[in-house]
């Protein structure tokens, strides 16, 4: 019995480190970005009637603010890559935010990418599953916080804001197919990719009472676009766009075209770095003739002082027509500096802020049937000071 | 004047004979026999992954003192190549390459490697590796 017993264990041993062996060229690495933030802010929506700000209607006015200092992992991310053979290969990568922890409520977990590619040659290679698209610059590696420089991330780059920005409106943040290819022609790569997926995330149902598998997309129309790019040294610049529809039933009782255009341009000169982005969103309802169109730009500035010191500046803007209180701007501002004593260690500290004031009119009902324009206000103001680790492992 | 001349001569001499070479070296089983510059920047940003017969590009980096020379060479920058490499990494592209600190081990490493390419000293270069560019 003893015998068979070890004999049982030395078998299974042996299969383990077979199993090993087979995984051996499986990589797992990752990183984490752990932050101090102390934040400040206020935002405040009010009516003025005879110059009077009117704060007693609920309706018309609400009011909150914040200040705070806290210490959280702001994310952090695993990958599982895994070459099959030379020219397939196998990513996953596991999202981890703020904090995260399931039994306190607290942050969020994401398969952010599961996918497979396979590298016919360098004109043409095909990833298939989960994956974030090549749409301009940043939207590909926003998430990826040891290859920025930023901590709080340009408007709508930034998960933290996703309450009042929703990314997905100006980013094809998810697509289930992609080609890409690079053409070396002389001192210019030039490169391309063309990518399909889902509608946008208010068509992906997560209703389990519902007929349709949670996670599935609930309509037939799909997401398609792409990006043709040109690098030269250490120069690049592309045009990206898409074309999907837009979830408007709750408004406009329709699903609206919508075309993404977007122009991206970086660089290093000496020992100057930047970076910028142009995103334009045109949306097409049929049943109104009103202008629901929104852009948003950035623009950052930086300087490596030494191989170790890098110090910039960052400027964003976004626009929507479609929500007064931004039919003027949101506008973003970021100063930060970052010293890396290891390659794959970088601190970070930067100062941000989030502005929009705008006032702007709306008809208030006075008497039944009679209704009047008056001033309305919406004034945002969040600054926040924050230090990091990013690292990787 | 005629020593003046020869002193200048000599020191013009001397400062060619110090400024050192960098070749790029690659596997004896590489079938290109030369690449240009571009050609090479293009491979070392992991734009280029494979060589003209197909076979698959194993980039070596050397972190020795042939760095400086060899990336102003190709006319990149060593960081910006680096944010590139890490870039691919972390979006899953491509694996960085890996690096070594000597000519020495990087001439065994490329010798020992079917598809390999690194860059060293002109005068570290051995017989067991194909020079492809030499970069002054």
């Amino acid at each position: 019995m003893r015998k068979s017993a070890f004999k049982l264990i030395i078998l299974v041993l042996g299969l383990i480190s077979q199993t090993t062996f087979a995984q051996s060229d499986l990589q797992i690495f990752g990183f984490a970005q752990t932050q101090l933030k102390y934040q400040k802010g206020s935002y405040e929506r009010f009516l003025t009637v005879n110059g009077v700000k009117q704060t007693s209607l609920a309706s018309n006015y609400d009011q909150e603010s914040t200040n705070f200092i806290s210490g959280s992992v702001q994310q952090m991310n695993i990958f599982f890559r895994k070459e099959m053979t030379d020219n397939v290969t196998a990513w996953v990568n596991f999202e981890i935010l703020n904090n995260y922890s399931s039994d306190n409520k607290w942050g969020g977990m994401n398969l952010e990418e599961a996918w497979v590619s396979y590298q016919y040659d360098d004109l043409l290679t095909i990833k298939g599953g989960l994956l974030v698209p090549r749409f301009n610059h940043l939207n590909e590696i926003k998430n990826r916080m040891p290859l920025i420089p930023y901590i709080t991330r340009p408007l709508i780059f930034e998960p933290t804001l996703k309450n009042t920005i929703h990314p997905s409106i100006y980013l094809p943040e998810r697509a289930f197919i992609q080609f890409t290819g690079k053409l070396p022609v002389e001192n210019v790569t030039l490169d391309y990719a063309l990518f399909g997926g889902n509608s946008e995330t208010q068509y992906q149902n997560s209703d389990p009472t519902r007929l349709i598998e949670t996670g599935a997309d609930s309509v037939t129309f799909k997401m398609v676009g792409g990006r043709i790019g040109a690098k030269y040294g250490d120069f690049y610049a592309g045009v990206s766009t898409t074309f999907d529809a837009a979830n408007y039933q709750a408004v406009l009782k329709e699903n609206v075209k919508r075309n993404r255009i977007g122009f991206d341009f970086g660089g290093t000169v000496q020992n100057v770095f930047f970076e910028g982005e142009y995103i334009g969103v045109s949306l097409k309802p049929k049943n109104t003739n009103t202008d629901i169109n929104k852009s948003f730009y950035y623009a950052t500035l930086g300087y490596n002082l030494t191989e170790q010191w890098y110090i910039y500046g960052s400027h964003s803007t976004l626009k929507d027509k479609e929500n007064p209180a931004f039919k003027n701007g949101l506008n973003g501002n970021i100063l930060g500096a970052g010293f890396k004593p290891l390659p794959s260690l970088t601190l970070k500290v930067e100062y941000s802020s989030y502005k929009c004031n705008d006032t702007f009119d709306v008809d208030v009902p006075v008497a039944p049937g009679v209704s009047m324009k008056f001033p309305y206000t919406v004034d945002i103001d969040f600054k926040a000071v924050q230090i990091a680790a990013s690292f990787l492992f | 004047m005629k020593n003046i001349l020869l002193i200048i001569v000599c020191v013009l001499g001397l400062s060619v004979i110090g400024y050192s070479q960098v070749s790029v070296i690659a596997n004896k089983s590489v079938g290109e026999s030369s690449l240009s510059a571009s050609k090479v920047s293009a491979i070392f940003s992991l734009d280029q992954t494979k060589w003209g017969n197909g076979g698959k590009i194993v980039v070596i980096d050397n972190s020795s003192e042939a760095k400086s020379g060899f990336y102003s060479g190709i006319g990149k920058d060593a960081l910006s190549m680096k944010k590139e490499w890490m870039k691919k990494q972390l979006t899953g592209e491509a694996k960085a390459p890996e690096s070594h600190g000597s000519d020495a081990e990087i001439i065994a490493k490329v010798a020992a490697t079917p598809g390999a390419i690194s860059f060293v000293k002109s005068s570290s270069v051995a017989a067991s590796v194909k020079v492809l560019l030499d970069l002054k």
